[in-house]
């Protein structure tokens, strides 16, 4: 699936923004601080009905404005019409779908996108919950019922959180107990399906990428154990309820777990140069296109943020035939090597300096 | 609301009181008071009436809790009904809900909400403990559990399990499946997952 089509209204420093999309790669160029980073924000916002960073919805209308508007027209084999408006004084979010108004969980999965930039840094050195960010935004957006197993199963935890802080008893405990497990083993048996399918791209990627000899992995650590999900998940929460109730807290599950990126055997989150984290999270993210590609039978729209600062012009260029196949939106400061065929949007203070075709 | 207290404060009364109610914010409280400003006595007389007799003749039935004019309920009463089934709902709107099928012919049991403890509710503040002297009475042999499918309701739905197996009766929950009338192709894939999860025998 493709982006034809995007407007925006008061989101970031775009008052009015109207540019028509190709399904290739399209080279959104400009100096720093000039709305680069803001366009890629506001098609994944009107993606996933949120922005890609947290608790920043509110901020992304325009200042001085009370309402920020997005609007994606979609190509591929179901076309159809995303918006969504974001009030910035109550922070209520309206998304519709050709015109009739959705629940996000309804949203999810009709433009599916990955966002590769400087925000992963956090997904490699960060705490486990953007690396769980990672696989909830991915699974969401190809299961709508994954997303749906999800949101009850934080409830849940809510819920059952509230009751450890009040050190209730075990038959209060017990149907949140139930849930938990049952919510909680669903979404641990997915995530590992999906890491492990995942595990062979990035370390194929990764090779590419990095020009070979080093190995790259990637694996589902989970909070309860080993073994089979359910009874994995019910094992550690009867060892450990004496601890939950002590720091009124659910310790076990889904929402405790988190992923192990490595290269040749070396933890990256506390190993790696900067050079290594970045291609490492690269190429995580390249791998996960390619498998949304496989869960949904179309491309996702990648969204290659800054991507190429830190690369020399030989692995700019490895790069862009990594990304041959999905529509591309990536920013740049410059042009870099191997651009030269690419249609180039040129973004100054949050607006457009269209610059079509080919440079010679 | 400066607005408020420019009106006489009969009206500002009328318009705060309605305010209190659901759904209903200060543009449109302030609608209605004016359209009632605008009937005539004997309709805002009717209105006033049909809202204090509904408050003090309608009342909970003692048995199962949904709301009724005469105690016990007309349906707990009724010869008609099937005395060993029991529906337990969360509240008297579901039971409406229930009534409308026409399929249904048992008796029912109000909970009255369902556990949350983010709410502060428990247990203890549903009407469960009724709900074990009316089954621990002797004619009900199945009780279906027909909680909302929130995680609320099943937290209810599994605690009802618990507590009611130990008495010897069957307990069941609904189905959460596909509505009638809509396509499979149009069904949401969650809507079409949880009727895969109830399927049937066939």
């Amino acid at each position: 699936m493709w982006l034809a089509e995007l407007r925006l209204r008061d989101f970031r420093n775009y008052a009015t923004l109207d540019v028509a999309l190709g399904d290739g790669v399209t080279l959104i160029e400009g100096p720093n601080a000039q709305g680069k980073s803001n366009l890629l924000e506001s098609v994944y916002t009107v993606a996933l009905g949120r922005s890609p960073r947290v608790n920043a919805d509110a901020e992304v209308v325009r200042f001085g404005q009370d309402r920020a508007y997005v609007r994606a027209a979609v190509r591929g084999a179901r076309p159809q019409l995303l918006e969504i408006a974001i009030d910035r004084a109550s922070g209520e979010k309206r998304m519709r779908v050709n015109g009739v108004a959705v629940q996000r969980g309804q949203l999810l999965g009709r433009l599916a996108v990955v966002l590769a930039g400087p925000a992963d840094d956090e997904v490699i050195r960060g705490a486990p919950a953007s690396r769980r960010r990672v696989l909830d935004a991915a699974l969401s957006q190809v299961s709508p019922s994954y997303y749906f197993t999800l949101t009850r199963y934080l409830r849940v935890v809510r819920q059952r959180n509230h009751l450890l802080r009040r050190a209730a008893p075990g038959p209060a405990l017990a149907p949140w107990d139930d849930q938990l497990v049952e919510l909680g083993a669903a979404l641990v048996e997915r995530r590992r399906r999906f890491v492990e399918a995942l595990a062979r791209p990035a370390r194929e990627r990764h090779a590419r990428i990095s020009g070979g000899d080093e190995v790259m992995d990637v694996a589902y650590l989970c909070s309860a154990g080993e073994g089979g999900e359910r009874e994995a998940i019910g094992r550690a929460l009867a060892a450990r309820r004496a601890e939950e109730l002590r720091r009124g807290a659910s310790l076990v599950g889904p929402h405790r777990d988190d992923l192990r990126l490595s290269v040749n055997g070396a933890d990256l989150r506390a190993f790696g140069s900067r050079g290594q984290q970045h291609t490492a999270a690269l190429s995580l993210r390249l791998a996960e296109a390619e498998l949304l590609r496989e869960e949904l039978g179309e491309w996702p729209v990648l969204l290659l943020d800054d991507v190429m600062a830190d690369l020399d012009p030989s692995r700019q260029a490895l790069l862009l035939r990594e990304i041959a196949g999905p529509q591309v939106l990536l920013t740049h400061t410059g042009r870099p090597a191997g651009s030269a065929r690419m249609r180039v949007l040129s973004i100054r203070a949050g607006a457009l300096l269209e610059d079509l075709g080919a440079r010679p | 609301m400066p607005v408020m207290f420019s009106y006489a404060p009969p009206l500002a009364r009328l318009i705060e009181e309605l305010s209190k109610l659901p759904s209903v914010g200060p543009k449109t409280a302030q609608r209605l008071a004016f359209h009632m400003l605008s009937m005539s006595s004997a309709d805002a007389e009717a209105l006033a009436a049909a809202i204090l007799e509904a408050k003090s003749r309608i009342r909970n039935c003692s048995v199962c809790g949904n709301i009724t004019e005469t105690d016990p309920c007309r349906i707990c009463t009724s010869a008609e009904r099937d005395r060993s089934v029991v529906c337990v709902v969360e509240n008297a709107r579901d039971v409406a809900a229930m009534e409308r099928t026409r399929e249904f012919t048992g008796l029912y049991h109000v909970l009255q909400g369902a556990i949350s403890p983010l709410d502060g509710i428990g247990p203890d503040d549903l009407r469960i403990a009724e709900l074990l002297r009316r089954v621990a009475a002797g004619d009900v042999r199945e009780v279906i559990v027909a909680t909302n499918p929130r995680v609320e309701g099943e937290a209810t739905a599994l605690y009802l399990s618990k507590v009611l197996k130990p008495l010897g009766v069957r307990v069941t929950r609904i189905a959460h499946g596909l509505p009638v009338g809509g396509d499979l192709e149009y069904a949401d894939e969650v809507t079409l997952a949880r009727a895969l999860e109830g399927r049937r025998e066939l």
